[in-house]
């Protein structure tokens, strides 16, 4: 097969998947190649997660997948078939994330916002696990998202706020 | 000072909301029906001559749609806002690892991508300009038909001869600055498409949507009426977004094809074909007596734009400008080049020139300082410029000065006052050091270029008012900070104002999103627009004093109307509009300004000795800002001005190696994270009040970033007594040079 045959076969969407997002589920037909945020993205145009890199450095496209913290550029779309998948759209239904919102709004931490959905769900990960984080675990928890704007100082306040 | 009812509070940012909740739409963030995926062909090389360009195998892949080359462009295929010197497409040389070629309009982003492997292009390679001494050697080859010197400036003050020879002491060094990405979070990226009135809308993040429209026209030949450009929201700009990115690409595709198209930049070719910081190189000379006043100073810088000129020749001319900082020389000599190279292509960032000056500059400082062993801080008090003297350039300062009250703002904060004992620490292997550096950075456009800011607010039938500003919202918060200007001057409620920012479509022109400019000249306009408004209805009801609350509008306390139906009644609209003062002067092309921002940057770092890694504990950032318009909004911006100064100092380098791009990823371009970043930021805001505002303001987008490294490498000798003269310091540097001393016993560590 020719790298162009190549090329067109693995954008066929030829794989059936099952996807629970924000506690609605889809069934889709991807690629072999494709991935979790392309699906959320370009196919659902859940545009709320960020594509920042695409290689798992920058965390913009962080989204909470059967509870765990996943950049979702790193996932293949079929990998993902059958989990539960939270993200920024998601945050109706979730205490948590309403909260981080709020705090990030009160306490000045969103300049450009194209960051602040991954700082969120990143924050929203952490909070599950440990209610009441240090300031040093909350760096920890979001040393993976790249932030350009802020220094980071008001995302620290947002989310420690978050708990109170 | 006036008590305000919103200037100076911290009013959450008006467009929090839509972006914590993701569900506000980034350029990148736009996908239409039956659009094209653009991908860019770029240049193999840094340096070729392109002898032939085969589209044809490309073009019959099944879902290419289009591939433009040089041939489609219908107008000029040139753009940069400056000088036009840089191809839409190349057709002759390629001049840098990031030109342009060709662009595919396919089906699918994946077959636009392969595409790009099937378009053929014959180059003969030419050996690259890799450094600006290489660039102004009389043998070089000429990049441009003017030659490879896009900018040359030499001014003269006294003598420095003489004024050198009387000096008690002379201290002259090299310094170098480095390439530094801009690294903004969304990549360039957007969409193009026809609006129903049938223009062409381009919509990509930038900060000057109407002179995107300018640019686009030459290039599409089309009136600028049929073109829309929308700049906002931006995710980061920081200068690098000021000049086209992509939106020519797009503008072309869709202008040629008739259909929607959407471009999105991966992160790599984000490093590769974005402009970066210019690495600068400074000989810096100065005298001193030993009363600690400055005599004379010699200042040359070489700079390097690569392979286009874009704002390369306005950059220069800041770090011409500011070679002095915020000091007076009685005597001064300061030259240089901008040269044209093929090691990238540099462009506007945050602090426009300014740093790398300030860099050379206040190291330079403490070493003299030092040397007459008189306090660093004492030092900087004795020798600041003061109103009536001239800077380095022969330029006047008649507007507010803040480094002044900077200083007794430092001289007073924690980090100065108790350096002795925030300099001990517990292990041994760790050294604490204290530094200090003072900033200044102009403020607007310069002199001869056309600096104004329009604004219009109406009232709109539901009974709320609009602003209408030509302004981009890149994440810097002045959104907010026009709702509050307004809110402040018509005494409404700040949930009676909406806004519509950078849409060429539906707003005037408010010029650019850049040089700290938008608070100052755009948030004038709006306090014009604002009290006209306020006059406006004042005078329907023959009334001296104006509220609006809960939508009902109050003359002299007594209630009147609801908004509402006032607004049913009568069309309400005002303009507002500023232009920003200029020196009466020219000193060559933008030069000077006369209106200038301060700043003061106070750290304190660990170097851990072993490792040679060099942490940030605590930070004091004093910023004269005029009237502080959102204090959350401005410690916002100077937290993040200063952490990325810290990446400025310490580890961003991009570095470009025989032309090539070495690091164009984020696994290896090391930007400060949350855990490299101090919490412990304090703001303060000295008080001075700018008269040629009318509520007192200045901008402070670049301030907040342009005297942060030096502050560092100054805290980084305070530690260990290392010395640095180029950026960044990274672990490696700082260990050698330890080993070094070890090795020839210069020395203690550090003696103090």
């Amino acid at each position: 097969m020719s790298t162009l045959e190549n090329a067109v076969s693995t954008q066929k969407d030829n794989i059936e998947i099952t996807l629970n997002i924000n506690s609605k589920e889809y069934k889709l037909n991807v690629s072999p190649t494709e991935t979790l945020i392309s699906v959320l993205r370009d196919k659902l145009k859940l545009t709320g997660t960020k594509y920042g890199c695409g290689e798992g450095e920058c965390g913009a496209c962080s989204i909470i997948m059967d509870g765990n913290l996943v950049n979702s550029c790193l996932v293949l779309a079929v990998q993902a078939n059958n989990s539960e998948i939270l993200t920024i759209e998601g945050y109706e239904n979730d205490e948590l994330i309403k909260k981080l919102q709020d705090a990030f709004i009160a306490k000045g931490a969103v300049q450009c916002g194209y960051c602040t959905p991954g700082m969120i769900m990143s924050g929203r990960a952490l909070l599950e696990k440990n209610p009441c984080p240090t300031e040093n675990e909350i760096r920890e928890a979001i040393s993976g998202n790249l932030c350009r704007c802020t220094g980071y100082v008001k995302i620290v306040e947002a989310i420690k706020s978050a708990t109170e | 000072m006036a008590e305000y009812r919103y200037l100076g509070k911290p009013v959450p940012r008006v467009d929090g909301r839509e972006k914590v909740t993701g569900k506000v739409l980034y350029p990148s963030d736009l996908y239409f029906d039956n659009q094209l995926y653009i991908s860019i062909l770029r240049s193999q090389y840094p340096y070729a001559r392109i002898k032939s360009i085969d589209t044809s195998r490309a073009e019959k892949i099944p879902g290419v749609v289009k591939i433009l080359t040089h041939k489609d462009v219908p107008g000029i295929n040139a753009f940069g806002i400056a000088v036009q010197d840089q191809p839409v497409f190349c057709y002759d040389y390629v001049r840098y690892q990031g030109d342009a070629i060709a662009a595919v309009g396919a089906e699918n982003p994946a077959i636009a991508e392969e595409a790009l492997k099937h378009i053929f292009v014959e180059y003969e390679v030419l050996k690259p300009i890799t450094t600006p001494e290489e660039a102004l050697k009389e043998d070089a080859p000429r990049l441009h038909k003017n030659g490879n010197i896009l900018n040359y400036k030499y001014f003269e003050k006294g003598n420095i001869h003489t004024a050198f020879d009387e000096s008690d002491i002379v201290i002259e060094h090299e310094y170098q600055t480095q390439r530094q990405a801009h690294c903004y979070l969304e990549t360039e990226s957007g969409a193009a498409y026809y609006d129903e009135d049938g223009k062409l809308v381009v919509h990509v993040g930038g900060q000057y949507p109407h002179r995107d429209v300018v640019q686009l026209s030459r290039i599409l030949a089309i009136p600028e009426d049929n073109i829309r450009a929308i700049n906002s929201p931006v995710g980061g700009g920081f200068g690098g977004k000021d000049e086209l990115t992509v939106q020519a690409y797009l503008a072309l595709m869709t202008h040629i094809t008739k259909r929607p198209s959407r471009i999105f930049l991966e992160r790599e070719e984000s490093f590769l074909a974005g402009g970066k910081r210019h690495p600068v190189k400074i000989k810096l000379k100065t005298g001193v007596n030993k009363d600690g006043k400055l005599t004379a100073m010699d200042f040359y810088a070489l700079s390097d734009t690569g392979g286009y000129a874009s704002l390369g020749g306005p950059v220069f001319n800041l770090t011409v400008e500011h070679s002095g900082g915020v000091y007076f020389f009685p005597h001064a000599e300061v030259e240089g080049h901008c040269v044209y190279t093929n090691s990238g292509f540099q462009v506007a960032f945050r602090g426009f020139g300014v740093p790398q000056s300030l860099f050379a500059l206040e190291t330079q400082m403490d070493e003299m300082a030092d040397t007459l062993d008189i306090d660093r801080l004492e030092f900087r008090k004795i020798n600041l410029l003061e109103r009536g003297q001239k800077g380095a350039i022969d330029n006047e300062f008649p507007l507010s000065i803040g480094s002044h009250a900077i200083v007794n703002a430092i001289e007073k904060g924690d980090i100065y006052k108790n350096r002795n004992k925030l300099k001990k620490t517990s292990k041994p292997h760790l050294k604490r050091g204290v530094g200090f550096a003072l900033g200044l950075q102009g403020a607007g456009l310069g002199v001869g270029l056309p600096d104004f800011a329009h604004t219009r607010i109406r009232l709109l039938e539901d009974g709320t008012f609009r602003l209408y500003m030509g302004t981009s919202e890149m994440g810097q918060g002045n959104a907010t900070c026009f709702i509050q200007i307004a809110a402040e001057i018509m005494n409404c409620e700040l949930s009676d104002l909406s806004y519509i920012l950078g849409d060429t479509g539906k707003v005037p022109d408010s010029g650019s999103a850049t040089a700290s400019r938008t608070i100052y000249a755009v948030g004038a306009s709006i306090y014009y627009a604002a009290k006209r408004m306020k006059e406006k209805i004042l005078t329907l009801y023959n009334g001296k004093k104006l509220e609006i609350r809960e939508r009902t509008i109050y003359v002299d306390d007594q209630p009147k109307q609801t908004l509402l139906e006032l607004a049913r009644e009568q069309e309400l609209e005002t303009t507002g509009e500023f232009i920003v003062p200029t020196a009466k002067e020219c000193l060559g092309d933008g030069l000077p300004h006369i209106l200038y921002g301060y700043s003061g940057h106070v750290v304190l770092v660990e170097v851990n000795t072993l490792t040679g890694e060099t942490e940030v504990l605590k930070a004091e950032c004093y910023l004269d800002a005029g009237t502080v318009v959102n204090i959350q909004g401005l410690e916002g911006q100077s937290e993040g001005g200063l952490v990325m100064g810290l990446g400025y100092a310490l580890t961003e380098n991009s570095i470009v190696k025989d032309g090539y791009y070495v690091n164009p990823r984020f696994a290896t371009y090391i930007l400060p994270t949350a855990l490299d970043s101090p919490l412990d930021i304090k703001t303060v805001a000295v008080d001075v009040y700018e008269k040629s505002n009318p509520i007192g303001s200045k901008g402070i987008g670049e301030v907040v970033f342009t005297s942060v490294a030096p502050a560092v490498v100054n805290a980084i000798y305070d530690a260990i007594c290392v010395r640095f003269y180029s950026l960044p310091v990274k672990p490696e540097d700082i260990l050698l040079n330890l080993n070094y001393k070890i090795k020839n016993q210069e020395g203690a560590l550090c003696p103090h």
